[in-house]
């Protein structure tokens, strides 16, 4: 019986060593002002999350130029990183413990996981940041802690369909979802919705499981009713997987998704025979920095491509401003450590200076209206051979329909 | 009288260690905790199948994810917490009388096989029943009972699991299941009910596993498919094997091992789980009773040393 | 439905290459090898690297299959060896292996797919109305091939009239002289082979990446269930047959559950005849 004494008491070690290291101060007295973000660094989003953290560090060395007061104090800012490895509901909650319960950041930026968040907001609430997500139904009815710094999908879905039926003649169109993939089902959604005020016919809708990697059957269902274009419903890393083998299949017509694939991941994902299958191919979502007419968007664009050596990302100019939101909120809260006076302060913000997006201000001025602030949307194409995408169409939604939609001149000549 | 003292003894105080962890612990450190104790609870079940039992089973996995998303469901649709808890816990046990009921039929390596296909599917069955497993991401699940109620309850079930087995490890049901891991058909000429006796034992590990679940759910809040893959299975038949399966005391010492090894040294992508693989092959092959089993080995032939000396 | 049969085929010739690996080795051995699905992710990934480094494609295959049968021939030296007098302890070790093999790819070569290019992927095959990817096409020849070439071994080879009598009774081969050890690892050598043809055939349609796999791993174990543990054609009709069933049930039920009939197969042959279907020819555990 001494062995179960002795493991018994090396538990007993091991746990008592474990809380006597649990025991931490608390964060953000001094004049660096730490706060968290919770990224997809890994795993099947991770064509999202890095290129945030690129673009945060470079918001948090822009706002760190000149800094930001708070208390009467000059104050910079620091970003604690969480991978949530894809998997918000096992990695992303703990990392969101960790940050709040042992390392006390009063808000953090993050991506995908709303709903599996909501829980611990429930029981130790701080203002959350969404610099990613536009899915549908939209996550700002999850919790009031949440804010959301993009259109939702409502915004942008609208003109893929207005432009493949003025543009590329589309009169029916196949739908493939992952299923289960909640960014995913949302377009669909919109994409039935948004077909039927263009007048555009749905040809078939296919799904595929989201594990699954022989998409023959969604495919071939899709094709049999011999569509105009195909539209593909999911993230990056999960569609062009499909595309190659839609293309295999022999299916040559336009392919239109919401994914805002970038080249350097078209190449990544495709392999060598990239550039022919991301031929006709269009995205609508957020506008890109490289292809906007907005000047500071523009130099952004430009900064990160050289320093990153990639193509910049929609939602890279949406973590870019993160840092400076985050800074006027303070200041405006006048607190750098509680998170219900930073939250309040969220909503009572203007466009801050200093930020890249083109935030649409709402009523007011105020960036943030009902928890959403938002930017003006775009259709882009894939100029063969030139490993480029360029602006389609520029547009803004109302009531789920285009408005003022700006057709770019052809820019992959 | 001695023997039950000493293990009824180390149960009580590892559940006051567990209370303290659970309560002392934050952020990383306090997650660590608690899966250190679910597991304990889940193990001590896989403990009587596949410690006293012989029997591989990989479905624990499946019958762990499949109590955290029934009560999630039940809780939902306005069960009570006593009442959802109560009626997960039944109704996977009646899902391990099912599974046994097939795959008892089979030894060995086909069991391990059998049972493994059962926690595939039963993934694939949470990552796609999305209107009521919340799909691939996963859902939250409402606190049924207060936090610290939840606390003191998982707490407990780590020292009572443990009374419970070793009841069960002392008892005729337990002997019979060893007669079976040493040599089944033997056991079954010398009168042993084989096919009931394997029959209960699943239901037992499967009753164990979906309480795990039920508590995992209410302290964690959120439940996602990735929790409860057939490689989780692995790692708790890995868990178990580097205790000292059929020890008493081999869940808490697996649990720590493993939970250790992949959350609390952060080791880069994938390294923690090549140190467990190496770790588990070089015990199986040197130490084929676990840690548990290693040490007692060693302070016997200490004290033979010392009684020569 | 003819497309749906053809794609069934294609699925089943996939599982009956990857289950003759497993059966062989469990035939000789005794070991349920879920290593295997460790050996065919490095086997992919070693044709990936090796065509990202500027290598042909027949050359890039030539490498990933190579280094199949290198991964599988070292399990077998490194730890499987050591545990032929203690069988119980088999799938502990396999389990240990399949964590290090595939952890081991996830450190190389991190978790997110990669796609892996071949000279045929633009190639359309079309007969009769049903239409197959080159890439698919591929897989079924490469699996033809590879199989009746194992067949021809195994029966007009002294090496394979050994082998199979080793799978028949070990012990009473060990009395005829038959050197054991060297048809321990000429098994694991010819397991680790396919699993690189296996490898190279169907990562061009399905990406590489640490878990590709683990599907297939556990499909062709059902396989090898079906046909009978340590039964070389009955892993071949085994796999035809799963083939033909998830394919059907993926394209007629759903796919997501596409995997799951597999496992229905499986409980129904359990129920019904717990030998498998041509149990008598192979060792049998139970």
């Amino acid at each position: 019986m001494r062995s179960r004494s002795a493991a018994a008491l090396t538990a007993a070690a091991v746990f008592a060593a474990s809380a006597a290291c649990g025991a931490q101060s608390g964060a953000n007295d001094g004049d660096t002002v730490k706060v968290g973000a919770i990224l997809s660094l890994s795993g099947i989003y991770s064509t999202l999350g890095p290129a945030q953290k690129n673009a945060l560090t470079m918001g948090v060395e822009a706002l760190n130029k000149t800094g930001f007061t708070v208390g009467g104090r000059k104050r910079t800012l620091e970003i604690s990183y969480a991978d949530d490895r894809s998997d918000a509901a096992t990695t992303g909650v703990t990392a969101l413990r960790e940050m709040v319960q042992a390392q006390k950041i009063p808000v953090i930026a993050y991506g995908l996981g709303s709903d599996t968040y909501v829980p611990q907001l429930k029981r130790q609430p701080i203002p959350m940041v969404n610099i990613l997500d536009s899915s549908y139904p939209g996550i700002l009815d999850l919790s009031q802690n949440l804010f959301l710094t993009r259109g939702a999908s409502p915004t942008y879905v609208p003109g893929c369909l207005h432009y493949a039926k003025r543009n590329l003649g589309t009169k029916s169109i196949s739908v493939i979802t992952a299923k289960g993939e909640p960014y995913a089902e949302g377009l669909t959604q919109l994409v039935a919705k948004s077909a039927q005020t263009e007048g555009v016919a749905i040809a078939a809708t296919a799904e595929f499981p989201l594990s699954s990697t022989d998409y023959s059957n969604a495919i071939g269902a899709a094709l049999a009713a011999k569509p105009d274009a195909v539209y593909l419903s999911s993230v990056t890393a999960v569609i062009l997987p499909v595309l190659k083998q839609l293309r295999q299949s022999g299916y040559t017509g336009p392919v239109i998704h919401s994914s805002g694939v970038n080249p350097d991941q078209a190449e990544a994902i495709l392999g060598a025979q990239f550039d022919s299958i991301m031929k006709d191919n269009y995205d609508c979502a957020g506008t890109l920095p490289t292809t906007s007419a907005n000047p500071a968007a523009k130099s952004f664009a430009e900064a990160y491509q050289a320093r990153f050596n990639e193509y910049p990302q929609d939602l890279t100019m949406w973590a870019h401003d993160f840092p400076f939101i985050v800074a006027a909120a303070m200041t405006k809260a006048d607190s750098v450590t509680d998170p219900e006076k930073i939250q309040k302060a969220l909503s009572e913000i203007t466009v801050p200076e200093g930020t890249v997006s083109g935030w649409l201000p709402g009523d007011g001025g105020l960036l943030f209206t009902g928890r959403n602030a938002r930017t003006a949307s775009e259709v882009t194409a894939w100029c063969a051979g030139k490993r480029t995408l360029r602006s389609a169409m520029v547009f803004d939604t109302r009531d789920g329909a285009v408005v003022d939609p700006v057709f770019p001149e052809d820019t992959c000549a | 009288m001695r023997k039950h003292a000493s293990a009824l003894g180390s149960s009580a105080l590892l559940s006051v260690l567990a209370y303290l962890a659970l309560t002392g612990l934050q952020g990383d450190q306090g997650q660590v905790a608690l899966l250190v104790v679910v597991w304990t609870i889940a193990l001590t079940g896989l403990n009587v199948i596949l410690g006293l039992g012989g029997y591989p089973s990989m479905a624990h996995a499946a019958f762990f994810g499949g109590g955290a998303y029934l009560s999630a469901i039940l809780l939902e649709k306005g069960l009570s917490m006593t009442v959802a808890a109560v009626v997960s816990v039944a109704a996977i046990m009646l899902v391990g009388f099912l599974v046994a009921l097939v795959f008892s039929r089979t030894r060995g390596q086909y069991f391990a096989i059998g049972t493994m296909f059962f926690t595939a599917v039963a993934f694939l069955v949470f990552t796609n029943a999305a209107e009521f497993t919340g799909g691939p991401t996963g859902r939250p699940v409402d606190l049924g009972y207060s936090l610290d109620a939840t606390v003191v309850l998982l707490a407990v079930s780590v020292g009572a699991g443990l009374a419970v087995f070793h009841l069960i490890s002392v008892s005729r049901f337990g002997d019979r299941l060893r007669a079976i891991r040493e040599d089944e058909d033997l056991a079954q000429h010398l009168g042993v009910p084989t096919a009931r006796v394997k029959l209960l034992a699943v239901v037992v590990s499967a009753g164990f596993a979906a309480w795990a679940g039920v508590l995992f759910g209410q302290y964690n809040g959120v439940i996602a498919p990735s929790q409860f893959t057939f490689v989780q299975s692995f790692l708790m038949f890995v868990a178990l094997g580097l205790g000292g399966a059929g020890r008493l005391l081999a869940p808490v010492v697996g649990a720590l091992v493993v939970i250790g090894l992949t959350q609390l040294l952060n080791l880069g992508p994938g390294v923690s789980q090549i140190v467990l693989g190496v770790l588990f092959i070089a015990v199986t092959l040197l130490a084929p009773n676990g840690i548990l089993g290693g040490i007692t080995a060693l302070t016997r032939k200490v004290r033979r040393k010392e009684a020569v000396a | 439905m003819i497309q749906v049969l053809v794609n069934g085929v294609f699925l089943g010739c996939l599982f009956a290459v990857v289950a003759v690996g497993l059966t062989l080795v469990y035939g000789v051995m005794e070991v349920p090898n879920f290593a295997h699905a460790g050996v065919i992710v490095l086997a992919a990934y070693a044709t990936w690297s090796a065509s990202a480094a500027g290598l042909p494609f027949a050359l890039a295959a030539l490498v990933g299959i190579a280094c199949g049968a290198a991964v599988s021939v070292l399990t077998e030296v490194v730890a499987y060896r050591w545990i032929i007098d203690n069988p119980a302890a088999a799938p502990a070790v396999a389990l240990g292996l399949m964590l290090i093999l595939q952890n081991t790819a996830l450190r190389l070569f991190g978790g997110e797919g990669r796609s892996m290019d071949t000279p045929y992927d633009q190639v359309l095959v079309e007969f009769g109305g049903v239409s197959l990817s080159g890439v698919k096409v591929a897989l079924v020849v490469l699996a033809v091939l590879a199989l009746t070439a194992l067949h021809l071994i195994l029966s007009r080879t002294s090496l394979g009239r050994a082998m199979r009598a080793v799978a028949q009774d070990r012990g009473a081969a060990a009395m005829l002289g038959i050197p054991m050890r060297r048809q321990y690892t000429l098994a694991f050598l010819i397991a680790g082979l396919l699993a690189g043809i296996a490898a190279v055939a169907y990562a061009p349609t399905f990406q590489v990446s640490p878990y590709m796999a683990d599907e297939v791993l556990l499909s062709a174990f059902v396989v090898v269930v079906v046909g009978g543990l340590g039964s070389v054609w009955g892993a071949v009709a085994g796999g035809l047959v799963l083939g033909v069933v998830e394919g059907l049930g993926s394209a007629y039920l759903s796919s997501a559950y596409q995997s799951a009939f597999g496992f229905l197969l499986l409980v129904l042959i359990l129920v019904l005849k717990p030998g498998g279907l041509r149990g008598a020819t192979g060792r049998r555990v139970a």
